[in-house]
C-alpha cells in the first residue's frame, strides 16, 4: 500500500520537475494569423496588446534636436531610413539616411536590415503617420530596435532648417537651443548662419585701419592738455 | 494520519501538475488576423483618411453608417468632442465590451472614425484594430481642436484641400538652395563693404592729422595776444 503511494508522488513529482524544466512555449501567431507552438526564444511576434501598450506609449519617438546631436556627433548606432519615394529622397533627404520607399519597405529581402541589435533603425517620411504605421507592422514581426523621428521631416524643417527665433522674454534656454539649432544647419546642406561666419576678409581690413587711427588719436591727445593749461591763466588776466 | 499527510501530499502535487500544465495550454484572447501585407496600405492616398469636410458633413448629418469615435480620455471627452461621437480611450480599445462594439461595425457594415488630439494619437489604435481584422475604419486627418478652432458649416460646404500629416509644409530641397544662394550673395556683400572700409580711414586720416596741428599752435598765440 505504501510503496504505491510512494511511487504515485514519484511520478507527480517527476512530473513538476518536467514541466518546470520544458522550454516554456507559447502560442505564437504568425504574420498569416495562424496559431504556432513555439519556444519563447523563437516567439518573436508580438501580442495585439502588447502592441497596442507600445503603440500609445511615446517610446519609439526620437525629437528632432536629439537626432541632429546623434548625426553631427557621428553617432554609429543610428541607421537612418527614409520611406519617402525614390523622388522625394533624391531631392534631399537627411545624411547618410538610405532610402526604403513606404511601398516595398516589408520586402523580403529587407527583413535582415531590420533584423540586428546593433544598430537602432529611424524611419522618417515627411511627417509621423507614415513612419508610425510602418513602425507598428514592423514591430508586430518582431523587430525591436525601430524607432520613428517625431514630426518627420516637417518637424525637422521647423526645428532645424528654419527655426523661429526665440522673443527677448523667452528664457536663456529658448536662446541656447536656437543657437545650437542655427549651428546644426551646415550639417544638413544649409549655409553657415552669419552669427557664426568667420570674418576673415574684414579681419585684415580693421588692422590696417587701427594702427593709422590709433595715431592720430595719440596726437590729439597729446594737444589736449597743452590747450587745457594755458587757458586759465588767460581768463584770469582778463578777469583783472 | 499518516496516510492522510500522504495524500495530501499527492493532491498538492497533482494540483501543480495541472497548474503547470494549464500555463502550456494558455491561448491568447486576442489575434492579428490580417497579416502585415494586409495591413499595410499606403496612408498619404488611403480612403480611410477622412478629411474635414467629409467629418463636418457627418456632424451636421449624421448618419446611421458612420460612427465617429473619440479615443481621448475620459477627461477631455466629458470637457468637449465632437457631437455624437462614441467614447473609447485608445488604451481599452482592446478590452471585451470594445472591441465587441468594433466587431459589430464590421459585421453591420457600418463604418468608425476614429479622432483624437493628434493624427498620431488616432493612427496608434487604428494600426492595431486594422491587423485585428477590422478593417471598415478609419482616421480623422485632423485633431479634435481642429473642428473647434473651424467653423464647421464653411468645413462641411467647403472644397478645399486639406492638409495630412504627410503633406511636405515645405520644398525643403529648393529651401536649401535659395537659402544657400542668400549666403553667397551675403558674401560678396561683405567682401564690397571690406574693399570700403579699408579705403575710408586713409581719408581720416589726413584729416585728423592736419586738424590738431593748427589748433595747438593757434592757442598759444592767442593766450600771447591776450596777455
Amino acid at each position: 500500500m505504501q510503496k504505491r503511494y510512494i511511487f504515485i508522488i514519484f511520478l507527480l513529482a517527476a512530473m513538476v520537475l518536467a514541466l518546470l524544466l520544458l522550454p516554456k512555449v507559447f502560442y505564437c501567431v504568425n504574420d498569416d494569423g495562424c496559431k504556432i507552438k513555439m519556444s519563447s526564444k523563437d516567439c518573436k511576434n508580438i501580442h495585439p496588446q502588447a502592441l497596442l501598450l507600445e503603440a500609445i506609449s511615446s517610446e519609439r519617438y526620437i525629437t528632432v534636436d536629439e537626432l541632429s546631436s546623434a548625426i553631427i556627433g557621428e553617432d554609429p548606432s543610428y541607421e537612418l531610413v527614409d520611406i519617402r519615394s525614390t523622388e522625394d529622397f533624391e531631392k534631399y533627404s537627411l545624411p547618410k539616411a538610405i532610402n526604403l520607399p513606404f511601398d516595398t519597405i516589408m520586402d523580403e529581402k529587407n527583413e535582415a536590415f531590420f533584423d540586428t541589435d546593433d544598430y537602432k533603425i529611424i524611419l522618417f517620411s515627411n511627417g509621423t503617420v507614415m513612419a508610425d504605421q510602418i513602425w507598428s507592422l514592423l514591430r508586430r514581426k518582431g523587430y525591436k530596435n525601430i524607432m520613428v523621428l517625431k514630426g518627420g521631416l516637417n518637424e525637422f524643417y521647423q526645428t532645424i532648417l528654419n527655426p523661429q527665433k526665440p522673443v527677448d522674454t523667452d528664457p536663456k534656454d529658448a536662446f541656447a537651443l536656437y543657437d545650437f539649432r542655427k549651428a546644426a544647419g551646415p550639417y544638413f546642406g544649409l549655409p553657415n548662419p552669419d552669427e557664426y561666419t568667420p570674418k576673415l576678409e574684414e579681419k585684415p581690413a580693421k588692422q590696417v585701419a587701427k594702427p593709422i587711427l590709433r595715431k592720430t588719436t595719440t596726437s590729439t591727445k597729446k594737444s589736449v592738455p597743452v590747450k587745457t593749461k594755458p587757458k586759465p591763466p588767460v581768463e584770469e588776466d582778463e578777469g583783472c | 494520519m499518516k496516510k492522510s499527510i500522504v495524500f495530501l501530499f499527492i493532491f498538492a502535487l497533482l494540483f501543480l501538475v495541472i497548474f503547470l500544465a494549464l500555463n502550456f495550454v494558455k491561448v491568447p484572447e486576442y489575434k492579428f488576423a490580417a497579416n502585415t501585407d494586409q495591413s499595410f496600405v499606403p496612408c498619404a492616398e488611403a480612403a480611410y483618411v477622412y478629411p474635414p469636410n467629409k467629418i463636418a458633413k457627418f456632424i451636421q448629418d449624421p448618419d446611421e453608417n458612420t460612427v465617429l469615435i473619440d479615443i481621448r480620455s475620459r477627461h477631455d471627452y466629458i470637457n468637449g468632442h465632437l457631437e455624437g461621437a462614441k467614447h473609447i480611450a485608445m488604451a481599452n480599445i482592446l478590452e471585451k465590451e470594445n472591441f465587441k462594439f468594433f466587431k459589430s461595425l464590421k459585421n453591420e457594415g457600418k463604418q468608425g472614425i476614429l479622432y483624437g488630439n493628434d493624427v498620431t494619437e488616432a493612427n496608434a489604435p487604428f494600426m492595431v484594430l486594422r491587423q485585428m481584422g477590422i478593417e471598415n475604419i478609419g482616421i480623422s486627418c485632423k485633431p479634435y481642436q481642429f473642428f473647434i478652432d473651424n467653423d464647421l458649416n464653411y468645413l462641411a460646404t467647403t472644397d478645399q484641400v486639406f492638409t495630412n500629416n504627410e503633406t511636405p509644409i515645405a520644398d525643403f530641397a529648393s529651401f536649401v538652395s535659395s537659402e544657400n544662394l542668400k549666403a553667397k550673395e551675403r558674401e560678396e556683400q561683405k567682401k564690397e563693404e571690406a574693399v570700403k572700409a579699408i579705403a575710408k580711414p586713409v581719408v581720416k586720416k589726413v584729416k585728423k592729422i592736419v586738424n590738431p596741428q593748427p589748433k595747438s599752435e593757434s592757442t598759444p598765440a592767442e593766450e600771447e595776444e591776450g596777455c
